[in-house]
This record gives structure tokens, sequence and C-alpha cells, in this order.
């Protein structure tokens, strides 16, 4: 075993055991402030439900990661991979225990999301661990995405509940909620996230896939992990949901819908891994309909299903891989005969097989015990539903183990490691001893149901040879299954149409077309973008001209606009005015590039006059020589251009429709700057308080020409910082033309 | 007041110091990432200041507050001084630790890095405008100093489109002061409730081009995709992580503080351009297979987020404006910094930022998305909700496919070989250190969450009607 | 090359050019200009030498080798402007002396900071045209 593996293996058993120890010593709390901006609290805390998830991670945790060290390098090898990517995986995994014990200690909500969104993250790690297969990428982004993007209406229905209630402390919640559209709407989006994650139909596709993953991961992420975090949230949050009997009838339909989807699926596929991911779906399904039912009937049995259920169907993926490992072969056609080729591994899955098909003297008996219990409460029609479903899982089950273990085939066996079949073994042991003293495991689940009914909820664990509804309902399901079993050949031609359809127009379907045409779409977009839009100013010129096209049209412009009185004394103003206004009409025209840069100063200039004629000196001073300046430099600029290029460029005319269009845009900016510049001057100047202030201190300055004195004194910092932007100007210039500036 | 110039000062020094020097020298390089750490410490220790003790202020001169330029620090400056410095000076150091290869590139970074400090710290409009001019010039000679003819294809239409918005934003100003008779900004804000309608409206409007263009807010955004795909990444980080938070700054002080009546007349509109740009990036991010421009269209769709916690309004929308946009400041930066560096480490350090960005926990990230659903919970807005899911659905697909597509494809699949090799320790320690502030602040979002509460507190005493 | 006129009138202008930029400058507290508009007087100056000229002569005559020294020397005094009243305790660019105390006067000329930090931006600005006009016209020059 290699150092990660072990480490990977010592957490796990140390969090076994410690949280073990910690329940035995009465529980553990820890409860500090966190964020006091949103009242967020760091509280973990340890009750029933928790120690029944928090086991059963470690505890599976030990066993998985044992039998991944075994496995995982077998599979880099086979791959022709270095083995220190080991590592990455055992890391994973372990970061995987981790958020799953966060995540059921969690009482606040907040805190709650992060290690609900940490067991997503580490799961797409671990799906997506063979990254150089395309379709172990396309897995891992699936479960990913449909896994994160419902997470956020948990996050939703978390700040529903804050906003109503002022706390994320799951237990004041509880105290305090009462049935309501906030209530009402928080419960939906936490069981849409829940069931999402739990692969419910029609949210199931993502967990067939994540088969992609090394069999050691799916047998931790279809057990005690991710899926079960998903149930873990319904049975957390179950009192709240409780409070509007609606959404329990939702839980309750789609658990049957998935229970059907999931059962089918898994009687038709032949792949090992396939069929077991199918029987995931469904048999959370059971889960899901015991929640939607309710009630401390409801409560127990979905604690017991969880558990045994866990148990079960690890020890039926680390089988799998055993098997596959052992074979070379993952489809049931190829496979056969392996009973007594692989003696302890047949009897240690031979028990799960049992166990989640509810047979006698396993802990699977008792799980569905409750499940009829709970269903018959509810109604006949359950009742039968129940008995169907019972049927379905005891039918492929049935197949699963009898195709692989049964019969015969020509599969050359070469000997696996021990460390691959005892994991087996042990859950196995484990079963049977829950079926034969079902005790401590009722105990356990006991404790949990508490929490999730809110109140006392009796596991009873006990064979009754009578003829009760539960008794009957097993016999009516064992016999059912066992006919399915048989007449499965002949429904093959149905299975393989229900899938055919489901390929075609289910939601995986949706999934994948959505992803395409957001990728085409997207591509689309930025064609246009790339050929049309950037490079130009009209972008940017023109959008900002309709924005403010609008404010003007949108606001009242009553008195806006006024035409003030033009005295005979103004007509110097004008006529230079006038001038200027010709001058940068004139910029519109020539092709020559000095022409150009002439009608520009013109245009400069004739704004120094005006300054000058409005009496600033100052100003119309600083206009006119920064003119000059910026005129001998435009000239200076174009000398150092090769006349061909400027003759080239000057030459280049524009067609009809772009000059046009060119004509409408320079039009729609002018005439909206026009109107912007119109509606300031129409108001009245505001007495000027700062003004008058300058010229009163100006003597305090020591100054008499109070411009200079507000560059130099009062508005020194604006100076500085202008003359900084003429250095930076000067680097920028010297950088781009010499590539350097030195001093 | 050594807290509030003394920044400031140090900047100016060192820039003047590293103007005349070579900046390609190790030893100016590390001269540079001093004076920029310099000034940032001083930033964060005015930032606990501002926090504990409420504003700082002085007025430079001497003079009274409507005579000199006062500077005045609040809660929403001293944060985004102190993210944006700190964000120079782990683009200062991983650009130096790559090697500097233009002379002036050091003392561009720092002058950028004083515009930035200086308009964050300033109180009044105009000396706001010149702070802003400096940091653009700086910009636009950060982009030319690089070299290439693409590189300086993308700086050309940068600087040009940018110019345009300045030129509206002084537009704007000039309004502004004539409207008001006035350039200090408290003045301002109260003297801007007075004013009529369609005044009003034109000059939020004309701050609204320039910021929206700074931001690269869609449709102002067409420079920005091919700058930020072409600069180096300690520039390109920078300009995502530092300059663009101008934009969000701007908004919140212009939109938030001087002229909330507009800010709540327009609110619809903001939501909608907000969600146009919202989609736009993210439809436009999830095609592209270049990590960078993934990135920039990315930039493009999370301003939107901000320009719909504006138009949510209330201390709760500006809170989550201000949180986000801190979020997204160094997430951006995050990524730009690890976008090309390979390595078993640096991939871990890019995929927290790959995290933070699809607001994933333990990141900041998270808690800047958090706070934007919280802002659209409370005030009940489903339908910004609803959109800021679908928003979030996007951006999940878009960081995930290419963080796949860049880090998990087998080398000889990927388009280009990889430019570095294993990254050096300064490069990755540059990344790495944003990237822990992203944890820590995902793991402990009280600064966060606080310090997004205290700038919207900011604002809204600053409006006067807090 | 430039007609034999303007070499005259460009060399005849340098010096009354000069001095006129620097009495913008001097008076500037009590006229109209001020640094900057001395610093682009003296630049224009400049740039017509160049005009006249070429290159290789002015650079010859001139020390425009300096332009970025001066340019940063211009700002340098600017920014202690901005920096010594920190030294003491006052706010950046406080004044000195302070209202009320009468200044010393040279000639015309007062001493008081803010005419020195006009003469950082005198300073500033004929470097900052000067290292632009020097790049313009030789672009290649000791290209790195």
């Amino acid at each position: 075993m290699s150092a990660s593996a072990i480490a990977a293996v010592a957490v796990a058993a140390v969090a076994f055991v410690a949280t073990w120890a910690a329940w035995a010593a009465g529980g553990f709390a820890v409860d500090v402030p966190w964020a006091p901006a949103w009242d967020l609290r760091l509280s973990l805390e340890l009750d029933g439900l928790g120690l029944l998830y928090a086991l059963l991670a470690a505890g599976v945790g030990v066993l998985v990661f044992a039998y991944a060290s075994a496995y995982v390098p077998r599979h880099l090898a086979h791959e022709g991979r270095p083995r220190r990517e080991e590592a990455r995986l055992h890391g994973a995994m372990a970061l995987f225990l981790v958020s799953m014990l966060g995540l059921v200690l969690a009482r606040d909500l907040v805190l709650l999301f992060v290690f609900w969104d940490l067991t997503a993250i580490a799961s797409w790690l671990l799906i997506g661990f063979d990254r150089a297969n395309r379709s172990a990428r396309l897995s891992a982004l699936m479960a990913l995405l449909v896994t994160t993007i419902t997470a956020v209406l948990l996050l939703v229905a978390i700040l529903v509940l804050r906003a109503e209630y002022g706390t994320t402390q799951i237990d004041e919640l509880i105290a305090v909620a009462r049935p309501g559209w906030a209530v009402a709407l928080a419960g939906a989006l936490i069981a849409a996230a829940a069931l999402a994650k739990s692969a419910q139909a029609p949210l199931h596709f993502w967990l067939p896939r994540a088969m992609a993953a090394p069999t050691p991961v799916s047998a931790y992420l279809h057990s005690a992990a991710m899926v079960a975090a998903g149930v873990f949230l319904v049975s957390r949050a179950h009192p709240l949901l409780a409070l509007e009997p609606a959404l329990l009838d939702g839980l309750l339909a789609i658990g049957l819908l998935s229970i059907a989807v999931g059962g089918l699926l898994a009687l038709w596929a032949t792949d090992l891994k396939r069929l077991l991911a199918y029987s995931t779906v469904s048999q959370y399904g059971y889960v899901v309909v015991m929640l939607g039912v309710g009630g401390a009937a409801g409560a127990a049995g979905a604690c017991l299903y969880v558990l045994a259920h866990a148990l079960a169907k690890s020890a039926l993926f680390m089988t799998a891989g055993a098997v596959t490992e052992a074979t070379g072969r993952r489809e049931l056609p190829r496979l056969g005969g392996l009973a007594r080729r692989m003696p302890l591994l047949a009897a240690g899955s031979g028990a799960a097989v049992a166990t989640l098909a509810a047979l006698p003297l396993t802990l699977g008996f008792f799980k569905d015990e409750l499940f009829f219990h709970a269903a018959a409460e509810r109604g006949t029609w359950l009742a039968v539903a129940a008995v169907a479903s019972a049927a379905l899982t005891l039918a492929y089950l049935g197949r699963f183990w009898g195709g692989v273990f049964l019969g015969r085939s020509d599969a050359e066996v070469r000997p696996v490691p021990r460390r691959l079949v005892w994991p087996v073994v042990a859950l196995g042991t484990l079963v049977v001893a829950g079926g034969i003293a079902p005790g401590p495991f009722a105990a356990l689940a006991e404790d949990g149901a508490a929490v999730t009914a809110g109140g006392p909820a009796p596991v009873d664990v006990a064979y009754h040879l009578d003829g009760r509804t539960e008794n009957v309902m097993a016999l009516a399901a064992w016999l059912a299954g066992a006919l399915l079993l048989v007449a499965r050949p002949r429904l093959q031609g149905a299975l393989s149409a229900l899938a055919r359809a489901g390929e075609a127009v289910g939601p995986e379907r949706v999934y994948t077309a959505s992803l395409a045409g957001l990728n085409a779409l997207s591509n689309r977009i930025h064609d246009v973008e790339v050929r049309d839009l950037r490079a130009r100013i009209a972008a940017v010129l023109v959008p900002a001209s309709a924005l403010i096209a609008l404010g003007v049209v949108l606001t009242p412009t009553g008195g806006t606009y006024a035409v003030g009185p033009v005295e005979l004394e103004d007509l110097p103003l004008v006529l230079v005015l006038a001038v200027g206004a010709l001058a940068a009409l004139a910029t519109t025209r020539p092709r020559r590039h000095l022409r150009l840069a002439l009608a520009l100063s013109a245009v400069g200039f004739s704004l120094a006059v005006v300054y000058a004629l409005l009496g600033g000196a100052d100003i119309a001073l600083v206009a006119v020589l920064v003119e000059t300046l910026f005129a001998l430099l435009f000239v200076g600029v174009f000398s150092l251009i090769p006349a061909r290029e400027l003759r080239r460029e000057a030459r280049r005319r524009s067609t009809g429709r772009t000059r046009a269009r060119n004509l409408v845009i320079a039009a729609t900016s002018g005439v909206v700057t026009t109107l912007v510049a119109w509606g300031a001057f129409s108001r009245p100047i505001p007495d000027d308080p700062a003004a008058e202030r300058y010229l009163a201190l100006a003597d305090d300055a020591h100054g008499k020409d109070v411009v200079t004195v507000i560059l130099a004194d009062f508005r020194g910092l604006d100076t500085l910082v202008e003359i900084t932007v003429v250095l930076v100007a000067a680097i920028a210039v010297a950088t781009l033309l010499h590539g350097r500036f030195r001093a | 007041m050594i807290l509030v110039a003394g920044p400031l000062l140090v900047l100016w020094v060192a820039g003047l110091a590293l103007a005349a020097l070579d900046g390609r020298r190790r030893g100016v390089g590390v001269l540079a990432i001093a004076a920029v750490a310099v000034a940032f410490g001083l930033q964060a220790v005015l930032l606990g200041r501002v926090l504990a003790d409420g504003p700082q202020e002085l007025v430079a001169g001497g003079w009274a507050a409507d005579v000199g330029i006062r500077l005045r620090v609040d809660a929403l400056g001293a944060v985004f001084a102190a993210l944006s410095s700190g964000i120079v000076v782990a683009a200062l150091l991983q650009a130096v630790a790559t090697g500097v290869r233009s002379r002036s590139l050091p003392a561009l970074v720092v002058f950028l890095t004083l515009g930035l400090s200086g308009l964050f710290a300033t109180g009044d409009v105009f000396s706001f405008y010149v702070f802003f001019e400096l940091a653009m010039i700086a910009a636009y000679a950060l982009t030319a100093a690089s070299g290439t003819a693409r590189e300086v294809g993308a700086a050309f239409l940068f600087a040009i489109v940018n110019l345009v918005g300045s030129f509206l934003f002084l537009i704007g100003i000039a309004l502004l002061y004539r409207a008001t008779g006035t350039l200090e900004m408290v003045a301002v804000a109260e003297a801007a409730g007075r004013l009529e309608a369609t005044t009003a409206i034109l000059i939020a409007i004309s701050f609204f081009v320039a910021f929206g263009t700074k931001l690269g807010l869609f449709p102002f955004h067409f420079w920005l995709p091919t700058l930020y795909a072409t600069a180096s990444p300690p520039v390109a980080a920078i300009f995502a992580g530092a300059l663009a938070n101008i934009g969000a700054y701007g908004l919140l002080r212009f939109g938030g503080a001087i002229l909330p009546n507009e800010l709540a007349l327009s609110a619809t509109a903001l939501i909608v351009i907000g969600s146009v740009s919202i989609a736009y990036g993210a439809i436009q991010a999830i095609g592209r297979r270049d990590t960078r421009e993934v990135l920039a269209y990315s930039s493009i769709g999370h301003v939107g987020y901000i320009l719909v916690a504006l138009g949510l309004g209330g201390p709760v929308g500006l809170a989550a404006a201000v949180a986000f946009s801190v979020a997204n400041a160094l997430n951006k930066a995050l990524l730009f910094l690890s976008s090309e560096l390979r390595g078993r480490l640096t991939a871990a350090i890019f995929l927290v930022g790959v995290l933070s960005v699809a607001g994933v926990p333990p990141t900041a990230g998270f808690f800047g998305k958090a706070a934007l659903f919280d802002a659209g919970v409370r005030a009940e807005s489903w339908w910004t909700v609803a959109l800021l899911f679908v928003g979030g659905a996007l951006s999940f697909v878009y960081v995930f496919q290419i963080y796949q597509h860049d880090r998990w494809r087998p080398r000889e699949q990927r388009e280009r070989a990889t430019p570095l090799g294993s990254a050096g320790v300064g490069q990755r320690l540059a990344a790495g250190l944003v990237a822990l502030v992203v944890l820590v602040l995902g793991l402990w979002p009280q600064p966060l969450l606080a310090a997004g509460r205290d700038a919207a507190e900011a604002i809204v005493v600053a409006r006067g009607d807090g | 090359m430039t007609s034999i006129l303007t070499r005259y009138v460009a060399r005849a202008l340098l010096a009354p050019v000069l001095i006129v930029s620097v009495g913008i400058l001097v008076k500037g507290y009590a006229d109209v200009g001020d640094g900057f508009a001395a610093g682009v007087v003296a630049a224009l100056a400049l740039l017509l030498q160049y005009v006249a000229f070429g290159t290789d002569a002015v650079e010859h005559a001139l020390p425009i080798r300096w332009a970025p020294g001066i340019a940063i020397a211009g700002l340098a005094i600017a920014v202690l402007v901005f920096a010594v009243p920190m030294a003491f305790g006052e706010p950046p660019l406080e004044h000195a002396p302070p209202a009320g105390e009468e200044p010393v006067h040279l000639g015309s000329l007062e001493l008081i900071t803010a005419v020195v930090f006009d003469v950082g931006v005198f300073l500033l600005v004929i470097g900052a045209v000067g290292t632009i006009i020097g790049s313009l016209v030789d672009p290649d020059r000791e290209a790195p």
C-alpha cells in the first residue's frame, strides 16, 4: 500500500472511531461565530441522523479505501500511467469523506451548503480521474453541472429562509417556521437540489455516466457519499418540508418515478456497473418515497433503508470491479460461472444482493418490511406500487448475481489480490449479521429517524411468522420478482425500446443538446462580433447615443431647451464660433492628412479666440500654445510616415453603404452631443460660491492672477497629477517609438 | 493624514525614481514591488482605521474644503484602494519573476497604481477625473509597450474607445459642475438632489457610459477581449483585477452616492443592461477554447452582475455590489496570474480561481455570489433571482469546460505547447498569494461581508439620507 | 533643407523666446500665464530649432539628450512641494510662507512654494515635449 492509500484509510478509520466515541460520550457540538455580518455560525453537532450518515461515510470509507489501495495501482498499470497518480485519487476520496462528515454535522445551512458543494467538487475530481479519456471528462462535467447548478437552488432556499426568519440555523428555523409561501418555496428548492444530488428522475442521467470513474469511486459515491447526501438533506430538512404537504406528495411522485425508471433500465442494462447505477436510482427512489410518506413510519423506513443499501451497494460495486479485474469483462452476457472460481466473492456479494432484494436473514429484509409498512399505511395504491417495486428490484438483482456467478462462460479468470475480495466479504457478513441480530442497526436507524420525524420513530425489527400485511406483501413481491426474472428475456424488446426512447428524447438528450446548442450559438455570436463589431468606434458611439436619446425622450423636457438672447456686442463671438463650426465640419471632408490636421487646429484656434473674448486670458494663452504645439507635432508625425502610405490611405474611399452608415452614425452622435450641451447651457448659471472664495483667498496665496493660483495652489494637486500624466505620456511615446525612455 | 496622503507620496516618489531607471533590471523591479507593497500596507491600515473610526480626510494645501481639493477616504474608497494595490503587488511580483522585457513597465505600473489610489481617495469630482486619466494613460502605455502588431492593434482600440469614454465622462463632469456649482463630492451630492430630471439623467448617462466602457460592459466592451487575451498575464491581471475597479467604484460612487435618484429611476434599465451583459458574456465565453479569452468574456458577464446589484439598490444591493466586485477582482487577477502556469501546485491554484469564479465554496466568489442572490431575494425580485441563476449556470458551463479543456486533456491534444515549463517560485508565489486570499475569504467571509456592508453604509451616508 | 530665412529666424528667436518663457513663468503670479504656458513656449522654440536645423545640428547645440531627465526633475520638484509640508506635520501642498506673511521678493519674483511648484511644471513640460520630439525625429536610433 502506498503512503497516500494508508493515509486515506487512516483518515476514514479515525473518523469512524472518533464519531463512535463522540456519540458514546454523549454527543459533540461546536458553535462559534463565523461571519457576524450575516449572523453565520460555525455550528457542528452530532445527532442521531448525523451519526448514521457519518458512520456510513467513515465505515464504508475504510473498506472502500482499502479496496482502492489494491485496485487503483492495477488500474493505472492497465492504462500505462505512472503510479504516483494514485495519490490524487486517495486525496480526493479523503476530501469526499471529510466533506460528507461536515455536511452531516453542519447545523448552519450556509455551512452545510459549503460541504454540499465540496462533495460535488470531490466527485467531479474523482469521476474525471481518467482525464485522458474523453468520456470520463464528459461524464465528470455532466455530474458536476447537474449537481452544482441545482445546488444553487439550495442556496436560494437558504437565503429565502434567512430573509424570512432571520437565521440560517436549522434548529431555529424548524422551531419558528410556519406554513406559508417562504417555506413552500424554500422547501421546493431544497427538494429539487436534494433530488438532483440523489440522482432522482428526471435528473438521474448523470449517475450512470458517473461510472466512468474507477470502481472504488463508484462504490463510495453510490453508497455513502454524494448520492446519500441528497436524501440526507431531505431527511435533515424534513420538518420544514412537512409543513407543506404538497411537497411531500411531490417527493412521493418523484420517488415512484425513479423506482420505475431506474428499475426498468437496470433490468435492461447489460454492463455491470451501469446496471448497478440504475439500481441506485431506483433504490434511492424507495427512500424518497418513504420520506414522501413521512411520519414516524416513513422516517424509520428511510433511515434503515439508507443503512442497508449503503452496505450492500458498495459491496456490489466492489464485486463488479473484482470480476472485471479477474476476467477483463464487464458485460453480463459474456460472464458467468464465477461462483466456483471466486467462492468468497460470490458469497459476499450474494449476501449483499439478498439484502437489497430483502430476503430473510439479511438486514435488508427489515428495510422492506418498514417500506411495506409505510406504504400500506398511506393507501392501497401505494402498497401495490411498493410490491411492484420490490419485485422489480428482486428481478434485476437476481439477474446481476445469477449472470455473474451462475451458468458458465469461456472467460479466463486471473487471480485478484485479496484486498479486492475481503471488503466485499466483510460487508456481506455485516448484512447477514444484521439479519440475525438487527438490534444495533435498528437502534442506529431509530436515532436517525427521530430527527427526521421530529419525534420518536420506532424501528420495529423482528421476524413475525404470521399473515400480517407486510409479510403478505413480501411474499407477493418475491413471487412476482421471480416471475419477472424468468420472463425477462421476452421483455428485452420492450425494455430496449424504453431505453432507446430515453436516449432519443430523455433528459440526458436535453442536456447534451443544450450544451452543444450553447456552444454553437456562442461560436455564431463570436463570429459576428469579430467580423462586424470589434475595431469600430461606432460600436461605442451608437449605444451611447441611443442611451442619451432615450434619457432625453423619457424625461420631461419642458423648458429644458431655451434660446437665449443674441445681442450686437456678441457679434464677434458668434463669428468666431461660426468659423469654429465650419472648421469642425471641414474636418469631415479632407482625405489629405495635412489638411485634416490643419482643419483640426483651426477648430482649436477658434476656440482659443472664444476663451479670449470671454475673458479667459490664461486659458486662451494655453489653448493657443497647445494648438500650435499639436499642429506641429501632427505635421512631424506625418513626415515620419512614408508618403506612399499616406497617399494610399488617403485614396482609400469607403463604399456607398459604409459611407452612408458612417454619415448616419456621425450625425447622430453630433446631434445627441449638441442636445446634451444645449440642455446644459439652457440653464441659468448657478452662483458659484467657489469662484468668489478663490478670488477672496488669492491674496492669502500671495498671487494676483487667480487662475495661476488655482492651478498652482488651490488645486495644485490636480496640476501635479496632470503633469504626471504628461510625463507618462512622454514615457509612452518614447517607449512606443524608441523602445525606451532613458533619463 | 500620513495614511491618506502617504500611499500617494510613496508611489509618486517611486514612480519618479523608476522612470529614471532601467526596469528590466531585477533590482529595479524589486524596488517597484516594494513601493507598491508599502502603499498597499498603508492602505490596508487605512482601511482598518476607516472601518473603526469612519472616513479619514485632509485638504491639500490646508485650505477649506470648498477651495482646496479634499481627499476623503470612506469605507468604499478604502476597500477598493487596498484591493487594487494588493492585486498590483501580486501582478508585479509575477511580472518581475517572469522577467520584465520593457524598460518602463515598473514605472508605468507604479503610476497606474498611483492613479487608482488617488481616485479611490479623492473627494473631489475633478480630481477624480485627473487621477482616472493618469491610471488610463499608464494603462495605454502599458499595452503599447508590449510590442507585437496584434498587441499594438488591441492597445490602439483600447485607447481610442476608452478615450471616447473619458471624453463623455469629462462632459458629464462639466455638466455637473455647471449645474451644481461645486466639485466637492459631498456638496455635489447635496446639490444634485435638486437638479431637474433631464439634466440629471444626462449627467448620469454620460457617467454610466464612461464607467461602462471602463468596466467592459456590453455593448461597450469591444476593446476588451483581444486586449485581455493578448496582454501578458500580469498586465491582464492588473487590468481585470485593478483597473476595472474604476468602473465598479465609479458606478457605486457616482451612481450610488452622488446621483441616487437617477440610479433609482434607471433601476430597470440597469437590470436590463446588466442582464444582457451577463447573457452575452457568458454565451460568448462558452464557445471559446482559449483560457484567457474565456476569462475576458467572463469579465464582461460578471460586470453585468454589479449592474444588477446596483439596480436592486438599497443597502443590501449596494453591499452585494461591493462584495461581488471585490471577489470578482480577486478572481480575475488570480485566474490571469495562473492561466499560463503549469505544474501540480499551480493547477490547484488555478482551480481555486475557477471555483471562485463559478461561485463554489469555499472561496470568496461563493460569498460574492451569495450576496447577489441575497439582494435579489430580499428585494423579492424573482426575475432577478432567476436571471442570476441562469447566468450562474452558464458560468458553471464555461469555467469547468475550459478548465477540463485546458488542464485535463492529454498534452498531445492541446493546440499549443505550454509556453512556460514548470513555473518559477516567484510566479507561483504571486498567484498563490491571491489564491490564499480567495480561500481565506471563502473560509472566513466576515471581512468580505463586513466590508460590503460598511461600504454600502458609506454610500448611503454620503447621500445624506442614511 | 529649410530656407536660409527660416534658419535665421529660428536662431534669432531662440534666446528671446526662452527669455519670454521664463518671463511668463516669473510673472505668472501677477499676470497672464503660468509654468505650463511657459514650458510650452520654450518647447515651441525647441521644435522650431528642429524644423530649421535638423536633428544632428540641434542635438549638437542643445542638451536634448537630457530631456527625460529634465522632465523627471521637474516632476520631482513638484512632488517635493507636495511632500515637504508633510514632514512638518502639515497637509501636503501646504504653501509657505503662510497667509498674511510677506514673502521674500527678488525683483518681481516672489519666493513662495507655488512658484517653486510652477518651476517644476515648467521643467516637466519642456522635458516631456523634448522627449516626445526626440523620439519622433529619430525613432530608430539606439533601438534596443
